[in-house]
């Protein structure tokens, strides 16, 4: 497996601050060979984000009473943003969905990506978006190890259809972390 | 200043560019000005004879805007431009209402300037091109390093200071692919006005990055999105190109032919001078370029020439004329004539090496496919009924 950021996305940290591998003592940051060993460019996990205006757009929905009533415009929106960036086809089976987890670490069990539980039944998960106010993880399973990827609030990652095997990892952090699952549900 | 009058001969001006200086403190990737090197600057005596040039020509009949501009005006000191207007009112015994306004990089402005911008209500427009990863490509210092972080630090000395500004950004091939980004940055740093500039081949700028294949599928997608990201705001953000062209396509009567020029095409509607006291008309960007069929622009020099004898000097003839047959041609084969205007003399000379021409990059980006998505966002979803029955 291999990372990279997305094309036509610009985010603040590199992939070498972003990557962390599970050590025998705990996540420590990649070495130098390992990032290089990591990063390439096409058929990777890629390290998307929303714009600030969405996940503002999101906050503020989550704050109110509305919802259930305004999710699905905010998931028009993530379409349409997703849809100008071109970064994949959106499937007509299309769902979102937003999970929260408490401070708890989930990344001692990683679940497929293309074998995914949600709400309405089993799918595949195209994307994640950290919708927090701070910084998450996801931990994935590259070859012969485990490691995570930091992600500031608004920023996600696209994965391929191949699929990869992943889960929540948090970091430390005792507040929810809350997450736009984008995905698609099988039809079989 | 009504458009209707700019069917005559020569003027009334509407705006006079001047060149304070061509240095630029500045060396962005797409500038087209040839001299910005030079730290030579317009005299007193020029300033004097450019305005008493101006008041007794004419061509002004109302107020102007006087525009400091073509090199960075802020590398010389707020004194120069106190004397300037001081200069500039001591010629204006009719009282006609003159406007000042600065085009800056911003990396210089401080609280003096702040001052003296609002002393003078001077209309302030800082070119920036958003955020550091797309300014920055271009909008460098002469070592080469970015320039976001200063001009973020004029903007908000602007803002502390409550001087009103507006924003000019270029826009390139890399940032067809940022709308979301361009929108957040000018709304998280409060700005309220922006105006888009294309990155146009002008001059010794002889190849724009938006000039490849697919470019103009990618400007369109662009400007949709951007526009609905307004729209959604309630048009809270201005821009210019929406601004402008939105109630021009709601009052279009297609009419073509009455539709006047625009300033660019309208002889002395524009006039530019730079420090030397050499002027020109039509596009600004002309003053100081060079061609190989008129030599350069120029028309004329304030210190020895009447405005009188520069539009009657073969050099201006031959311009005018071509920049006539440009416009009929603009007028008889383009379908947007109407709610263009005839496109830019400057980008027809360098795009088609001639005045005499028509359709141009400038064209397709910033009035064609501008116009064509405005009309499909105006246009009601099918099925929706327009008439509140």
């Amino acid at each position: 497996m291999k990372i990279c950021h997305a094309p036509r996305y610009q985010g603040r940290l590199t992939i070498a601050e972003r990557l962390e591998v599970l050590r025998s003592n705990g996540w420590k940051p990649a070495t130098a060979d390992e990032v290089a060993a990591m990063c390439a460019d096409d058929d990777s996990v890629a390290v998307i984000g929303i714009p600030r205006h969405l996940l503002k757009r999101w906050w503020e929905l989550a704050e109110s009473d509305q919802v259930s009533t305004g999710f699905e415009g905010f998931a028009r929106e993530i379409a349409e943003y997703f849809e100008y960036k071109n970064w994949f086809a959106l499937p007509a089976n299309l769902l979102m969905e937003v999970v929260a987890a408490s401070g708890d670490k989930h990344d001692n069990e990683l679940v497929p990506s293309d074998r995914m539980r949600f709400a309405n039944g089993v799918g595949r998960a195209l994307a994640w978006i950290n919708l927090s106010d701070e910084n998450a993880s996801i931990a994935l399973e590259a070859e012969r190890m485990r490691i995570r990827i930091i992600l500031e609030p608004g920023e996600g990652l696209m994965v391929p259809v191949s699929g990869v095997r992943w889960n929540q990892s948090t970091l430390g952090n005792s507040e929810l972390a809350v997450t736009l699952l984008i995905g698609s549900l099988s039809t079989d | 200043m009504a458009a209707g009058n700019r069917w005559r001969i020569a003027g009334p001006l509407e705006l006079l560019v001047l060149q304070p200086t061509p240095f630029c403190n500045l060396d962005c990737a797409y500038c087209y000005l040839p001299d910005r090197d030079s730290t030579r600057r317009m005299s007193d005596a020029t300033l004097n004879r450019v305005f008493e040039f101006v008041f007794s020509s004419r061509i002004v009949e109302q107020g102007f805007t006087v525009v400091w501009h073509a090199g960075e005006p802020m590398v010389l000191p707020v004194a120069y431009y106190e004397r300037a207007i001081e200069i500039a009112g001591a010629h204006n015994s009719g009282g006609l209402q003159v406007r000042h306004s600065f085009q800056t990089n911003g990396v210089l402005i401080d609280d003096a300037w702040c001052d003296f911008f609002k002393a003078h209500q001077v209309n302030v427009g800082v070119s920036v091109d958003g955020p550091a990863f797309l300014h920055d490509r271009n909008r460098k210092t002469r070592k080469g390093a970015g320039t976001q972080h200063r001009v973020m630090e004029g903007i908000r000395q602007l803002q502390r200071n409550e001087v009103p500004f507006h924003v000019i950004s270029v826009l390139t091939r890399e940032s067809l692919d940022y709308a979301d980004e361009l929108y957040d940055f000018y709304v998280d740093n409060e700005i309220r006005e922006v105006a888009f500039n294309i990155e146009e081949i002008e001059g010794p700028h002889a190849a724009s990055t938006l000039g490849g294949a697919g470019i103009e599928a990618r400007f369109r997608r662009f400007i949709g999105r951007f526009f609905d990201l307004v729209a959604r705001d309630d048009m809270a953000l201005s821009v210019r190109e929406f601004d402008s062209m939105v109630p021009m396509i709601l009052g279009a009567n297609g009419n073509q032919r009455d539709f006047p020029p625009t300033q660019e095409n309208a002889p002395c509607a524009i006039v530019s001078v730079d420090c030397e006291g050499n002027f020109t008309t039509y596009s600004p960007e002309l003053l100081g370029l060079k061609s190989s069929h008129y030599g350069d622009f120029a028309i004329g020099n304030v210190n020895t020439d009447t405005l009188a004898s520069a539009i009657n000097s073969d050099k201006f003839r031959q311009m005018s004329n071509d920049i006539a047959r440009g416009l009929g041609k603009c007028r008889e084969t383009c379908e947007y004539y109407s709610l263009c205007g005839g496109g830019a003399p400057v980008n027809k000379y360098f795009e088609n090496g001639s005045f005499d021409s028509a359709e141009t990059m400038f064209c397709r980006l910033n009035r064609k496919a501008i116009i064509d998505v405005i009309v499909a966002k105006l246009q009601p979803p099918v099925g929706v009924a327009t008439d509140a029955a």
